[in-house]
């Protein structure tokens, strides 16, 4: 039983408890007043949903291959974000009418096309089945070479729909991959699809980091013999600019929040020290001097702090900045080797790679430290945290049995998977911000 | 004096509610989200009323402890000892322990 399900377990016997707690005290009250129970501690459980095949409305009598392709990437697109259940096809033929409660469905998604002279046009209709109501219905006009961008959309919008926030299966992982004998940067849509070369230096390329408006990618490369820093424009994937190519190391680029301040690592004075400077490469501010080797800065989302790894104590661990005063906090305590924190959206926590019992882990910290929380628990060395854009799963590389991929995991500790399947070993992948916002 | 006849009976209806009480793992439900329903209850422990006396601003979460209640019914009934022929009672209703 991993430390999530007992944090969970506990606090169910503890809602219990406190409940009845209350109901006792409830008996305190006069007669004729009204006893309030505490319900709490609910269970939680996927939600059940039905994604019948996708009907041509020109033979809605005939199931087409693309029907059932369609259906089945926006099931996966639904799936990726760990709380939907998707009832499977073979249960109910893939049909569009059925009996949903019978089947347990609460929510149901129909889909139609229509082939026409200008591409496809794409219907889906998102039906809630306890009331009745369509909650979402979409409908898209698409050249067919881009009608998957919309049915992730329409995902994306009915995740919204449901929990209040965008769903990320349009969004993209960047990483370092060996596929081709050097390490380049690659990018893969999130559910694995589409997976890209970006740099062909055929040397040595790393950390690559997305701009926050989801444009740029940054990161650094040592084909001119120096570990200079470098940004490609995301739409076209041709066009490289550098941008840092101070003597030494210029690495680990974080962009700020509003995306016109990075901060990164200059060897430039001998010591590894972190500095800001704009999308020119001007040099703004130096935040660190000279106290041990500063690398991996990681913005907090309102750009008011940094995270950043410092061994000025001795080991490599996390340590925060207030970037106004340069006041720097360390947070963590625990493992003497804590690297590579990555801030989360939502500002609450800090994933980091920490070694215990001689692997290293993905855990996470509050910005303010305290006790960690380990996220992996399974064999290998887990590296390279990077939340996706709404913060409820991280993605990381893992080695193990002399293969290194890339993974995503829930923040509550659950779902862990490999994302793709590619040759040679991958890491240091980052999340992108939210896509076609 | 707690009666205990009550006492539990009251526990026999927590104990049912809770039961059904399940959450779709959709969101990070905020820990202070609350509804809060009245329900009157017959001896016989079929709800004949349920009215919400303060809806949470989520409306799925307002939708699932609807679905629960409906899941729960009938309540058991009253035991011996308990005279009168209906009851009311609240539920508040709380995700609990989030992480």
């Amino acid at each position: 039983m991993d430390s999530f399900m007992k944090t969970r377990i506990f606090g169910r016997a503890l809602g219990i408890s406190l409940a009845c707690l209350t109901l006792l005290l409830s008996f305190s009250s006069p007669a004729e007043a009204i006893v309030y129970l505490d319900i709490t501690s609910a269970n939680f459980r996927k939600v059940k949903m039905a994604v019948p095949y996708f009907v041509d409305k020109k033979r809605p009598d005939v199931i087409q291959d693309g029907g059932r392709k369609m259906a089945d990437l926006l099931g996966r697109a639904l799936a990726f974000h760990g709380f939907v259940d998707i009832i499977p096809a073979s249960a109910y033929g893939g049909a569009q009418t059925w009996d949903w409660p019978a089947l347990g469905a609460e929510y149901t998604i129909l889909g139609q096309y229509e082939m026409t002279n200008d591409g496809l046009v794409l219907e889906m209709r998102l039906n809630e089945m306890q009331t009745g109501n369509m909650i979402l219905g979409r409908r898209y006009q698409t050249p067919i070479s881009r009608h998957q961008e919309n049915i992730k959309k329409f995902c994306d919008e009915a995740i919204l729909q449901l929990t209040g926030e965008r769903g990320v299966s349009q969004s993209q992982i960047a990483f370092v991959s060996t596929v081709t004998g050097h390490k380049e940067i690659w990018l893969a849509d999130v559910l694995g699809d589409n997976i890209r070369q970006v740099t062909q230096h055929e040397y040595l390329a790393v950390s690559p980091r997305f701009s926050p408006d989801n444009k740029w990618l940054a990161y650094t490369s040592y084909h001119k013999n120096n570990p200079n820093l470098y940004i490609t424009e995301l739409s076209v994937l041709k066009s490289t600019r550098a941008i840092s190519r101070q003597k030494g190391l210029n690495m680990a680029p974080a962009w700020s929040p509003d995306g016109k301040v990075i901060a990164l690592t200059l060897s430039k004075s001998v010591n590894p020290d972190i500095y800001l400077i704009d999308i020119n490469g001007n040099e703004l501010r130096r935040l660190t001097s000279g106290e041990g080797a500063n690398v991996s800065p990681t913005w907090a989302p309102d750009g008011k702090k940094l995270a950043f790894v410092s061994d000025r104590s001795g080991s490599p661990q996390i340590y925060v900045m207030d970037v106004a005063s340069k006041a720097v906090q360390r947070i963590t305590y625990v493992g003497n080797e804590n690297t590579t924190p990555s801030w989360s959206p939502k500002g609450d926590w800090i994933a980091y790679t920490g070694r215990v019992s001689g692997h290293t882990q993905i855990l996470m910290i509050k910005p303010e430290g305290g006790a960690p929380l380990q996220l992996t628990q399974t064999a290998g060395d887990h590296e390279s945290p990077s939340w996706a854009p709404d913060g409820r799963q991280l993605v990381f590389s893992r080695k193990r049995n002399n293969k290194q991929e890339i993974c995503a995991i829930f923040k509550n500790g659950m779902g862990l998977r490999s994302l793709f399947s590619l040759k040679g070993a991958q890491s240091s992948p980052q999340w992108s911000p939210y896509q076609g916002l | 004096m707690v009666d205990e006849n009550l006492r539990r009976y009251l526990i026999a209806v927590n104990s049912q509610i809770q039961e059904h009480w399940v959450l779709p793992d959709l969101q990070n439900w905020k820990e202070n989200i609350e509804a809060i329903v009245i329900i009157r209850v017959r001896r016989d422990g079929v709800v004949v009323e349920r009215t919400f006396k303060k809806k949470s601003d989520n409306v799925f979460f307002n939708q699932f402890v609807e679905k629960t209640l409906k899941l729960s019914s009938p309540l058991p009934p009253f035991p011996v000892g308990i005279n009168q022929s209906e009851m009311e009672i609240g539920l508040k209703f709380k995700p609990g322990e989030v992480f």
